[in-house]
């Protein structure tokens, strides 16, 4: 079957932020927890967690997760 | 057992001694990580009509475990109860993905047997200007000429929402090669879309009016 409109305008962001190199979804998961917690502070994020904010918009599956990782702390530690 | 912790529960432990107690099977410790857990866990599943109190203490109780078997792989650029909390967090959302899948194969999802998916063509969209028709069309035909059929499936799989280990168990391979394929994929079309005369700039500028309508 042919991919409907939004697929394909999905598959296009996607194409977009692809790079040469990226983080798979294990080095995502090594590095998340570092990237929470600089979101959380003022400044530049470091350029060793860039991959993980570039990870985050190629992976679906991570985003979720993402997600649900900021709720697990949004009021302070659990 | 004793316990070897020396600080009361919870976050304020170092990650040495969450490490060195965790390591040691610490009753008392394992103990504090699987409440920790459940109370983060609690948070971000906690309001899903499909996740009970039981099934939290279940998934506090796996996700306990995952953390101890993956203890070497703490990198220790963040605090031990963040990165722990994201390997729960994963645990427990591969576990909700394998209950709610409907069990289809790929074939059935892509071809819409299911009719959750509407085919429609990019061509002649009225809803679309006539640049934007043609980067999709360009998009279309390399999707279709410069990707294998594995890339093809597996985008197409993402694409309709099939869980990653459900497209890695029915493609025989595992998450790691799977999310080669998928950035080997995305490479490819890049390219192709560069080679058909749609610079970076240009799907850039086209995403932009995109995320304007």
């Amino acid at each position: 079957m042919e991919p409907t409109r939004e697929q394909m305008k999905e598959l296009l962001r996607l194409v977009s932020a692809t790079r040469s190199e990226e983080f798979d979804c294990d080095q995502f998961l090594s590095n998340v927890g570092a990237f929470l917690e600089c979101t959380g502070k003022r400044g530049d994020l470091p350029p060793e967690l860039e991959a993980v904010r570039q990870h985050l918009e190629v992976c679906p599956a991570c985003q979720e997760e993402f997600e649900l990782l900021v709720q697990a702390f949004k009021d302070g530690e659990p | 057992m004793a316990s070897l912790s020396t600080h009361r529960p919870g976050s304020e432990r170092s990650n040495e001694e969450w490490l060195r107690t965790l390591e040691a099977r610490d009753p008392d410790v394992v103990s504090d990580l699987r409440d920790y857990l459940r109370r983060g866990l609690a948070r971000s599943f906690g309001q899903r009509d499909d996740v009970t109190d039981g099934d939290l203490d279940d998934f506090a109780q796996d996700a306990t475990v995952r953390v101890i078997d993956k203890l070497e792989t703490f990198a220790g650029n963040s605090k031990f109860t963040t990165w722990a909390m994201a390997v729960a967090v994963r645990v427990v959302l591969n576990q909700l993905r394998r209950r709610n899948w409907t069990h289809r194969s790929l074939e059935e999802v892509l071809e819409g047997s299911s009719g959750e998916l509407e085919p429609r063509s990019v061509a002649g969209d009225p809803g679309l200007g006539v640049e934007r028709q043609d980067l999709l069309a360009a998009l279309n035909e390399a999707v279709e000429n410069a990707l294998t059929e594995r890339q093809r499936t597996l985008i197409r799989a993402e694409l309709a929402g099939v869980p990653n280990e459900e497209i890695a168990r029915q493609m025989e391979t595992n998450a790691n090669a799977l999310y080669k394929l998928y950035h080997d994929a995305r490479r490819k079309l890049r390219q192709a879309l560069n080679e058909a005369g749609f610079s970076d700039e240009d799907v850039r500028a086209e995403l932009a009016g995109v995320s304007e309508e």
